[in-house]
């Protein structure tokens, strides 16, 4: 028999059960001992990684490595042979780095915060490890002596303050940024205590001093300005700042003007012409705009086939691109004005970059301006901003339902990732100066950096690929339904998403990409490996000391990828927010 | 002959369609009037979302022809967006975009297709999200909202458009019965407003109480249509008969 059983009153929602925090022996025994197999386990594997370690720490201390080579170097790993009497140009561009870092922490105001109590274990676990290690490793006590010290001054420092703060330890929070600021200070205080870099003390005090100042200003910017107009603002200054910084700061070149009004035969009508086109076209009915558009393709065509200047083929593809994308996101008043400055600013930049860059008499030679981990992350940073664009285009050229379109985009990515990338750099070297047309000759960097592109685009493309075929046929439908064109639904509602979906793959590609850059060397540029790997062992006060410099591009290397890593994993989550 | 007697907006004559080997429509007949709502049943698999998916064109009817607002749907048609945007859609998905705000959500394509400006387009979206009950969660994410809400957040995105038609593809068969009411209702309001609107529903309470005329689908045709009054309480055709028998 069933009872009517009713409920009258509702019962209040009550706090979770307190968990108890278990001691260390509870928790060894719960999580490394909790069973026969569990228990031999935890000893082989822990035995293995403390006879590593031991054999790590070994290394380290052995009384022949000569780890002073590195601080001694510091310079040659920093910008290799760049030219001495004018370092101050590298030292203006780490400042302007360092200026917009700075404007970048005060707009995207790392909000996180974390717990004394936490950063005090921290030490004190360090500490423990550092003693540890040092009492494991077998060397001599003296070699050890510095190491034990640092040990149980941490062990000191991280208990003292635990027991200082007591139970506000965990409780309480402090602002990441005040975590930041700390460590600043810190620097700066070993940086003028210690007697590492005492000729470096100024120029990093005063690039330390711009880029806090900057935050200030930032801060000061932030509430006039806006928080999302500041972070535009510090985007588009980070991109306008790194042709500028590579371009003209540190290789000084003068723009030979000479070079843009060779081709001025050229230059100015496409430049008229282009501007007429695209205001026509933003207001022409869809009949007439297709017939300019058809005309353009056919001189984008024909223009290959009569002798033209590069530049102006190259302008002449941009315009076309241009003109053939403003009927859908051109029209209505503003999208007339934002094709026509987009137009302008198309034109201005091809002239300066052919007037500065390709093939200038006299910098071909110049490879040697730039080098070390300055040439390290050129040839990662600009690879990386130029195969986004390129990826997308071919990704959705993958996709598209345009036959020609997608026999393109699939032959251009089968044939990059049928082929290893020291192959692409060799044939960007060596080969394919012999396609070009006399007067274009690029410079081996410049070369380095098509190749890499190049050869991310492929891999990126295909990335994006996934992200575009795990978007639901739905959300192609709603924007369909809408009256949305192929274009706007791909830019507003595909292809944001997609990125989204593969972050963390594209995170795992730039960092590959960042470590990938040594293979530069086998073509002849000395970026960071290479420095680390001939030209720091080959000085004559270093010989013999080729392991120690390979261990520490080694954590170089491991540090800034790591970092990324972690950074990205931020990024994922605050993406995340609302996404599902 | 459409329902209420006006002149038709959407006509269908003879609408063939097939997947493969399976024919989804077998030749439908019929036309809407302006103003007039039409509430489509039947069976699952009876072709009746193919049928209302075809008038804005997210499927190709291969034979027969549809005219939707005097213009004829076929491979000719060079501007089938600007169609689209006078036929606004809700899906049983809701197909809200979850990158975007629900703000966002309803101005993006009003700017985009209608080019409203970001003013203009976002007190339009206010009042529409005001009109549904959600004015408050404009700035939270699709994610965020209850399927009730979200269902009537892809309501309002698609009226920001200004459709002439609106087209509703199961618009409750995804929701919790308790859900189920709040978007009935914005939907009742609409089709009170005077909007033409051909709505896909199991919902046989709607209806009865809303439709203007009531069409059975069954095996890609129209078995058989009428009033609700006729249709519920003096129907013809033993399929019909059938069908009201098991879900009433």
């Amino acid at each position: 028999m069933v009872e009517t059983r009713v409920s009258r009153h509702l019962v209040p929602p009550e706090p979770p059960p307190e968990a108890s925090q278990p001691g260390v022996l509870v928790w060894l025994r719960k999580n490394l001992f909790y069973s026969r197999g569990s228990s031999v386990l935890t000893i082989l594997v822990g035995g293995v990684i403390l006879l590593f370690l031991r054999g790590a720490i070994g290394f380290l201390l052995d009384e022949v490595r000569q780890w002073e080579v590195i601080p001694r170097n510091s310079a040659n790993y920093a910008i290799g042979s760049y030219p001495r009497e004018n370092i101050e140009r590298t030292w203006i561009s780490l400042a302007v780095v360092a200026g917009i870092a700075g404007l970048a922490t005060a707009a995207w105001r790392p909000v996180g915060r974390t717990s004394p109590g936490k950063i005090a274990a921290a030490v004190r676990s360090a500490g423990i490890a550092a003693l540890v290690l040092a009492a494991f490793a077998p060397s001599t006590f003296a070699a050890r002596t510095e190491i034990l010290i640092a040990g149980a001054v941490l062990l000191i420092l991280g208990q003292g303050a635990m027991m200082l703060l007591g139970d506000r330890a965990i409780d309480e929070f402090i602002p990441v940024l005040l975590v930041l600021g700390t460590s600043i200070v810190a620097f700066l205080v070993v940086l003028w205590v210690l007697p590492i870099a005492t000729s470096t003390q100024v120029p990093w005090t005063i690039v330390t001093a711009v880029g806090v100042g900057s935050f200030a200003i930032g801060r000061l910017l932030i509430q006039p300005m806006g928080s999302a107009v500041l972070k535009r603002s510090v985007v588009a200054l980070a991109l306008f700042a790194l042709p500028v910084l590579y371009l003209h700061v540190q290789r000084a070149p003068d723009i030979p003007w000479d070079r843009v009004f060779d081709w001025s035969g050229w230059i100015i009508p496409i430049a008229v012409v282009g501007y007429l086109a695209v205001a026509f076209v933003s207001r022409a009915t869809r009949e007439a705009a297709a017939v300019v558009n058809g005309l353009l393709v056919i001189a984008t065509i024909a223009i290959w086939f009569v002798s033209a200047p590069m530049a102006a083929r190259f302008l002449l593809l941009l315009l076309t691109g241009l003109s053939l994308a403003t009927p859908t996101f051109g029209s209505g008043e503003r999208g007339r004005r934002a094709v026509l400055a987009v137009w302008t600013g198309v034109v201005l930049v091809t002239l300066y970059l052919f007037a500065i860059g390709v093939g200038t008499p006299g910098l071909e030679t110049n490879n040697n301006y730039f080098a070390g981990l300055n040439l390290t992350f050129m040839l990662a940073i600009v690879p990386i901003l130029l195969a986004f664009p390129l990826g997308i285009l071919m990704a959705l050229g993958r996709t598209s339902t345009m036959p020609l379109f997608r026999l393109m985009s699939t032959g251009y990515i089968e044939l990059i990732r049928g082929v290893p990338l020291i192959t692409v750099l060799f044939f960007f070297r060596f080969g394919v100066l012999n396609f070009l047309p006399p007067g274009l000759q690029p410079d081996a960097i410049l070369l380095a950096i098509i190749g890499i592109t190049l050869f991310a685009a492929a891999y990126l493309a295909e990335n994006i690929r996934g992200g575009l075929q795990s978007i639901p046929k739905g959300q192609y439908e709603a924007a369909k339904a809408m009256g949305m064109t192929t274009a706007q639904m791909t830019m507003l509602i595909t292809l944001p998403q997609a990125l989204r979906a593969v972050i963390p793959a594209i995170v795992g590609q730039i960092i590959s990409l960042f470590k990938d850059t040594s293979l530069v060397s086998i073509i002849g540029l000395a970026d960071f490996l290479r420095v680390a790997n001939n030209i720091v062992p080959g000085q004559p006060d270093s010989l013999g000391t080729k392991l120690e410099n390979l261990v520490f591009a080694a954590a170089v290397y491991w540090v800034f990828t790591f970092t990324f890593s972690r950074s990205s994993l931020r990024l994922e989550r605050k993406l995340g927010v609302g996404v599902r | 002959m459409t329902g209420n007697g006006k002149e038709p907006i959407i006509v269908c004559d003879g609408v063939k369609k097939w997947f493969g080997d399976f024919q989804a429509l077998r030749g439908v007949t019929t036309d809407v009037g302006e103003q007039e709502v039409v509430v489509v049943i039947g069976p699952s698999g009876s072709g009746k979302s193919t049928w209302i998916r075809c008038i804005n064109r997210l499927e190709v009817h291969q034979e027969g022809r549809i005219i939707v607002d005097g213009i004829e749907l076929s491979g000719d048609v060079r501007n089938i967006e600007k169609i689209r945007s006078e036929v606004g859609m809700v899906f049983q998905q809701f197909n809200l975009f979850p990158h975007l705000t629900v703000l966002q959500n309803v101005t993006l394509a009003q700017t985009w297709v209608r080019k409203r400006t970001k003013a203009e387009a976002e007190t339009k979206a206010m009042d529409l999200l005001d009109r549904v009950g959600i004015r408050e969660q404009a700035a939270k994410f699709p994610g965020q909202l209850s399927g009730g809400q979200q269902q009537r957040v892809a309501l309002a995105r698609s009226l920001a458009m200004d459709p002439r038609i609106m087209l509703f593809d199961e618009p409750t068969s995804a929701l919790d019965p308790e859900m189920i009411k709040e978007v009935l209702d914005s939907m009742k309001e609409l089709a009170q407003s005077g909007m033409t609107m051909m709505v896909v529903t199991h919902e046989m309470g709607f209806a009865r109480e809303v439709a203007d005329r009531v069409v059975f689908f069954d095996q890609g045709q129209i078995i058989e249509e009428g009033t609700p009054e006729h249709f519920f309480t003096d129907p013809q055709h033993d399929r019909t008969k059938l069908f009201l028998s098991q879900i009433l």
